[in-house]
C-alpha cells in the first residue's frame, strides 16, 4: 500500500492534535474588567441547585466584584469525579465536602481554615459540636472545611391528613406504630403504614437507630474507638427492627421500593410515614406533613443518629482564596444561611441560628421544627457512615428481616467483614 | 529497480503506516496499557480513591479477595448468568432468526421488536424491570390482583430464588443480538444443500436441526464466547434491579466491583485487585475463543 506525503501530514496532525488535546491552561484569577469568577462545586441536594441560585444571586448582589459558578454534579458521583478533578488540577475555589471517610480522603487536596485569607474568625461562628464533629473527621484534627449543617437519620414524615382520618395519634413508639398499621389495615384503601428506602445503606441506618435506642454510644464506640460491631446491643436493636416486621408494625412490601420509589409512594399518598433522613423533612413546609422520630419501646429513647452533612473548603491550589473564602462565609454564617435553612435543609451549624419569621406558619409545622431540632441536638452516634460497609450489614439486615439469616449471624458477618479492614 | 531504492521505498512504506497508526497506538497506551500498568501497581496498596498516602500490601488484597466466599459466588453467577442466556440464544434465538429469514410478512417489524431491548440502555432495561417487579405496586403483582389471581403475586425482587429468576430474565431478554448474529450468517450459507434437502423432502424442523444448525457452528461460538464475555463485563441489569440482592444472591462480578469502587473507604487497591482477577478470566475466554475459531489451515499449520 502506498501512502501520500499528504496522509503522513495528516497523520502526524492527528498525533500531535491528540497529544495536545489532554493539556488545558488554567483560567486566570481575575478577569480584565476587575471581576473575580469562583467555581463552586457540590452535588445535588447540598443544599440543591434550586435552592443555590438565588443565595448565589445575593451574594453576587452584595459583592458586585465576585461572580459565582455553580458545578453540580449527581450525589452517587461526587466523590469520584470530585476527587479525580482534584488530582487532575482542575480550577475548583469552592469544594462541597461529604463528611464521612471521604473527608479524610482528600484532606491533603485541601487549604487549613486556619489559612483562609480574611477568615481567621470564623470558626468561632459555629457550634462548638460542629466544629468538633469536623475536626474528627480530619486525621491531624485540624479543621480543613467548615460546617455548613447538619442531618440525622432515621427520623420520620408522616401525612397528618391520614393520620388525623385514622384517628391515632402521631406514633412515637412500637405499640403506637402498631396501633396505627392495625387501623390502615381495618380501613382498607391500601395505604401503606410506612415507606423508606430499602437501599442497602439505609437500612443500616435504620437499624442503627434501633441500636442506638438500645446502646447510645454504639457507633461512636465502632467509629472512633476500634469497638466491636457483634455486640448484644446490636443484636437486641438489629432484632426488635426485625420484629417490627414480623408483627405487622412495618409491611415487607417496602422492602424492594428504592429511595425514589418509598419517596413517591409517600408523596401520592399511599404511606402514611416516610422514613428517611432529616433532609427529607422540608415537606413540612408544603403539605400536611409532621415529623417523628423512628418508633421505639418508650418514647424516650426514641432518637436518631446525626452529624454534619455538609462541609464547605478551598482546595489548596484554589487562586482565588480570598472571593472563595467570602464565599463560604456567606453561605454559612452569613445572609446566605436563610436559603437553605428556611427549606429545613438542614440544622445550621451557625451559633445561635433561628428561622427567620414567616418560615414556620402552623402549629404543626412548629412543633414538628421543635421534633427535628431536639432530635438533632441530641444524638446517639455520629452518623459518619462507613462507605461499603454499610452497603454490605444493610445487605444482612434485609436478609435478617426476610427470614434468611438470624440476627446473630448477621452480626457475626458483620464483624468478620469490618476485621477485614477494608474500610 | 535497484535493491536499494526498494529497501528505501520499503522503509518510506512503513514509517507512513506508523504515522498512520500513532493516534490509535497512544489510545490503546493510554487507555489500556496504562490502565493495566496502573491496576497491577494499585492492586498491592491500600488506597482510597484520591490515590494519596497509598500503603504497600504486597498480595494482601488477593488474599482478601480469594478469601471472600461473595467474591467466589459472583464469579458462579456470572457463568450462570451466561449460560441462561447462551441456552436462550442458541434454541429460542436461533430459531427466531431462521423464521424471520424465511420471508415471514411484517419480518422488519419483528426484527425491530427483538432488537429493540438490545439497542436500548441496560440501565433503563433493568430499572423498568425492577420497578414492574415491586411487590406492592409493581404493573405484574397489580395485574395479577386485578384479575383474581392475588395468591399468585409474589415478593419477586426479595425472594432469593425468584430474584435470581428475574435477573436471568433480564440476561435473556437482550436476545436481539445473537439474533443479529444468526441472520447475518444465514445469508451466508449455501443454498445447495437447503434445496437437496427440500427435494429429498425433508420438512422445516428436520432442514433446521440436520442441516441449518450444524453449519453455523462458528455463529454458535460467537455467540457463546460473546455472551460469556458479555456477562462479565455486565453492571446495569443486575444494579438496576435487583442490586445484587437479596443479600448477595445475585451479586456479579461487576455489582461486586462497582460497591468496592464507589466506597469513601482505603478499597481502590482491593478493587483493582478484583479487577486483575476478571481481567485474566476475560482473557482465558478471549484465548479460547481465538484457539476455536481459528481457521482449520491454520491449526494444521
Amino acid at each position: 500500500m502506498k501512502f501520500s506525503r499528504l496522509g503522513a501530514v495528516a497523520a502526524t496532525a492527528a498525533a500531535i492534535a491528540l497529544v495536545l488535546s489532554g493539556c488545558s491552561g488554567s483560567a486566570p484569577s481575575e478577569g480584565s474588567d476587575g471581576i473575580t469568577t469562583i467555581n463552586y462545586w457540590s452535588w445535588d441536594g447540598a443544599p440543591g441547585k434550586a435552592i443555590v441560585t438565588p443565595i448565589i444571586d445575593g451574594f453576587e448582589k452584595a459583592n458586585p466584584k465576585i461572580r459565582v459558578k455553580y458545578t453540580e454534579i449527581a450525589q452517587a458521583d461526587f466523590r469520584v469525579k470530585a476527587t479525580q478533578s482534584l488530582g487532575a488540577g482542575e480550577d475548583i475555589d469552592v469544594l462541597g465536602v461529604q463528611p464521612g471517610a471521604w473527608a479524610a480522603e482528600i484532606q491533603d487536596y485541601l487549604e487549613p481554615v486556619s489559612a483562609w485569607p480574611g477568615a481567621k474568625s470564623l470558626p468561632s461562628k459555629f457550634t462548638t459540636q460542629a466544629v468538633g464533629q469536623a475536626k474528627r473527621l480530619f486525621t491531624d484534627g485540624k479543621l480543613y472545611a467548615v460546617p455548613v449543617y447538619s442531618t440525622g437519620s432515621a427520623v420520620g414524615v408522616y401525612n397528618a391528613d391520614i393520620i388525623d382520618d385514622l384517628g391515632v395519634t402521631p406514633p412515637t413508639t412500637w405499640a403506637e406504630f402498631k396501633t396505627m398499621s392495625d387501623a390502615l389495615t381495618a380501613q382498607g384503601k391500601g395505604i401503606l403504614p410506612m415507606t423508606m428506602p430499602a437501599d442497602d445503606w439505609f437500612q443500616d441506618e435504620a437499624v442503627l437507630t434501633a441500636v442506638g435506642q438500645v446502646d447510645p454510644e454504639f457507633f461512636n464506640t465502632v467509629r472512633y474507638k476500634d469497638g466491636d460491631w457483634n455486640t448484644p446491643a446490636y443484636i437486641k436493636g438489629l432484632s426488635n427492627y426485625k420484629a417490627l416486621y414480623d408483627n405487622g408494625t412495618f409491611d415487607t412490601a417496602t422492602l424492594d421500593m428504592d429511595y425514589a420509589t418509598a419517596m413517591t409512594t409517600f408523596d401520592s399518598g399511599k404511606s402514611a410515614v416516610a422514613f428517611n433522613g432529616s433532609w427529607e423533612v422540608g415537606r413540612i413546609l408544603t403539605g400536611n406533613y409532621g415529623i417523628i422520630p423512628f418508633p421505639a419501646e418508650k418514647a424516650d429513647d426514641a432518637s436518631l443518629r446525626a452529624s454534619l452533612d455538609v462541609m464547605l473548603a478551598i482546595p489548596t491550589a484554589s487562586k482565588k482564596k480570598a472571593a472563595a473564602a467570602k464565599f463560604i462565609e456567606y453561605m454559612s454564617v452569613g445572609d446566605g444561611v436563610d436559603g437553605w435553612a428556611s427549606v429545613l435543609k438542614g440544622v445550621p451549624s451557625v451559633d445561635g441560628y433561628t428561622l427567620p419569621d414567616g418560615v414556620l406558619t402552623t402549629d404543626l409545622q412548629k412543633k414538628s421544627y421543635a421534633t427535628l431540632i431536639d432530635l438533632i441536638n441530641n444524638p446517639r452516634g455520629d452518623r459518619n457512615n462507613l462507605g461499603a460497609f454499610s452497603d454490605f450489614v444493610g445487605a444482612n439486615v434485609k436478609q435478617v428481616v426476610s427470614g434468611t439469616m438470624s440476627a446473630k449471624d448477621a452480626a457475626a458477618s458483620d464483624q468478620a467483614e469490618l476485621e477485614k479492614g477494608n474500610f | 529497480m535497484s535493491q536499494p531504492t526498494t529497501r528505501r521505498r520499503r522503509q518510506n512504506g512503513w514509517r507512513t503506516a506508523l504515522l498512520f497508526l500513532v493516534p490509535l497506538l497512544v489510545i490503546y497506551g493510554v487507555y489500556y496499557l496504562y490502565s493495566i500498568i496502573f491496576l497491577v501497581q494499585t492492586s498491592g496498596q491500600r488506597v482510597g480513591i484520591s490515590l494519596l498516602r497509598p500503603v504497600q500490601v504486597g498480595l494482601h488484597n488477593f488474599a482478601l479477595l480469594l478469601s471472600d466466599p461473595v467474591f467466589g459466588h459472583a464469579i458462579v453467577n456470572n457463568l450462570i448468568f451466561a449460560a441462561a442466556s447462551i441456552a436462550v440464544a442458541l434454541t429460542i434465538g436461533f430459531f427466531i432468526a431462521v423464521s424471520l429469514s424465511t420471508g415471514v410478512h411484517g419480518r422488519k417489524l419483528f426484527y425491530l421488536v427483538f432488537l429493540l431491548p438490545a439497542l436500548m440502555p441496560l440501565s433503563l432495561v433493568a430499572t423498568i424491570f425492577g420497578s414492574m417487579l415491586q411487590e406492592r405496586f409493581g404493573v405484574l403483582n397489580e395485574t395479577l390482583r386485578a384479575v383474581g389471581l392475588g395468591s399468585l403475586a409474589q415478593s419477586w425482587l426479595t425472594t432469593p430464588s425468584l430474584a435470581y429468576g428475574a435477573v436471568i430474565l433480564i440476561f435473556c431478554y437482550l436476545i436481539g443480538l445473537p439474533i443479529m448474529y444468526y441472520t447475518a450468517d444465514l445469508s451466508a450459507l449455501p443454498v445447495s444443500s437447503l434445496e437437496a434437502a427440500l427435494l429429498d423432502g425433508a420438512g422445516t424442523f428436520r432442514i433446521m436441526r440436520s442441516i441449518i444448525y450444524p453449519m453455523m457452528r462458528s455463529t454458535h461460538i460467537t455467540v457463546v464466547l460473546s455472551l460469556l464475555l458479555g456477562s462479565f463485563r455486565a453492571l446495569e441489569q443486575v444494579l438496576f434491579s435487583t442490586e445484587g440482592g437479596p443479600g448477595t444472591t445475585t451479586e456479579i462480578v461487576g455489582t461486586y466491583l462497582y460497591g468496592y469502587a464507589n466506597s469513601s473507604g482505603k478499597t481502590i487497591g482491593f478493587a483493582a485487585a478484583a479487577s486483575i482477577v476478571v481481567l485474566l478470566i476475560a482473557l482465558v475466554i478471549s484465548l479460547v475463543q481465538m484457539v476455536v475459531t481459528r481457521a482449520p489451515r491454520d491449526r494444521k499449520a
